[in-house]
């Protein structure tokens, strides 16, 4: 853990939070929020739909992902989407 | 057979690899179109991005679902679940049963979450919700807003003396944000 690691705050709009955002550098192994509860861990079921941001770095066991959301061409998307009709 | 998508997404979903087991996936990126419902990524044959020979994975780790134009992740790992990370933009909800690795030292349990009221905020590119379906939230409007917190695990190369047994913060008026660290100059 880091001397500086993260922050944990409370709002009326948005409730508990934890974040790193406001430091000048990230902390050196990470924070990281299960995307499971520990009812859902305990009880083996999957987690819930959890919405895919650009930039979201996503880890699993010792992997790290990064999530990156590039703009499709129109000829893309229309090839797409006659494809898929 | 190939479930479709109910709306093809006009932005394409890149993951790349930037922390890794093995040297071969340095920098790899997985790119799935969204062009039908569901991408599977796992340790068995049967996903459509296999990662093999890793016993740490669960045969499914997680899938990639293509929903109303947009992509959502779900995890199904079963003895490793699948986290994220935080970064220097977003922050993320702490709810009631929430778990989180701090520098994977040592795993907190809140078991604990009131507020004051119900919060109304949506997910979005700085603000990330693990369980945005679930409203269920622990509501006393006469006290203060209270987190609680346990440790799950500890690290075998940490001294567990070094570790608080229990956390518990007060959104009292006073103080809304609190630092957590190993220095003695922060909250927790």
């Amino acid at each position: 853990m880091s001397a500086d690691h993260c922050a944990i705050a409370y709002s009326k709009e948005k409730g508990w939070t934890i974040s790193e955002k406001s430091k000048d550098r990230l902390s050196s192994n990470g924070t990281f929020i299960f995307m499971k509860s520990m009812q859902q861990m305990n009880k083996h079921i999957p987690s819930d739909l959890i919405p895919l941001h650009d930039d979201m770095v996503i880890s699993f066991v010792n992997y790290e992902l990064r999530v990156r959301l590039d703009q499709k061409t129109r000829d893309e998307l229309e090839a797409q989407k006659e494809a898929a009709e | 057979m190939q479930l479709r998508t109910d709306s093809i997404p006009e932005k394409r979903l890149k993951m790349k690899f930037e922390s890794v087991d093995t040297e071969e996936l340095k920098n790899v990126e997985i790119v799935f179109e969204g062009d039908r419902a569901i991408f599977k990524i796992g340790e068995g044959e049967a996903n459509h991005y296999q990662i093999p020979n890793d016993k740490k994975l669960w045969e499914t780790q997680f899938m990639i679902v293509s929903m109303n134009g947009q992509y959502f992740i779900r995890d199904l790992g079963f003895v490793h679940t699948s986290r994220v990370k935080l970064d220097k933009r977003s922050e993320i909800q702490v709810q009631k049963g929430s778990i989180v690795d701090l520098g994977k030292v040592v795993h907190y349990h809140f078991d604990k979450a009131i507020h004051d009221s119900e919060p109304n905020e949506t997910p979005s590119e700085q603000f990330y919700m693990m369980r945005p379906s679930d409203n269920d939230y622990d509501v006393d409007n006469e006290d203060f807003p209270h987190l609680r917190a346990r440790p799950t695990w500890v690290s075998a190369d940490e001294n567990v003396d070094n570790i608080q047994n229990e956390i518990n913060i007060y959104a009292d008026g006073q103080k809304l944000v609190n630092t957590v660290g190993r220095s003695m100059k922060r909250d927790i």
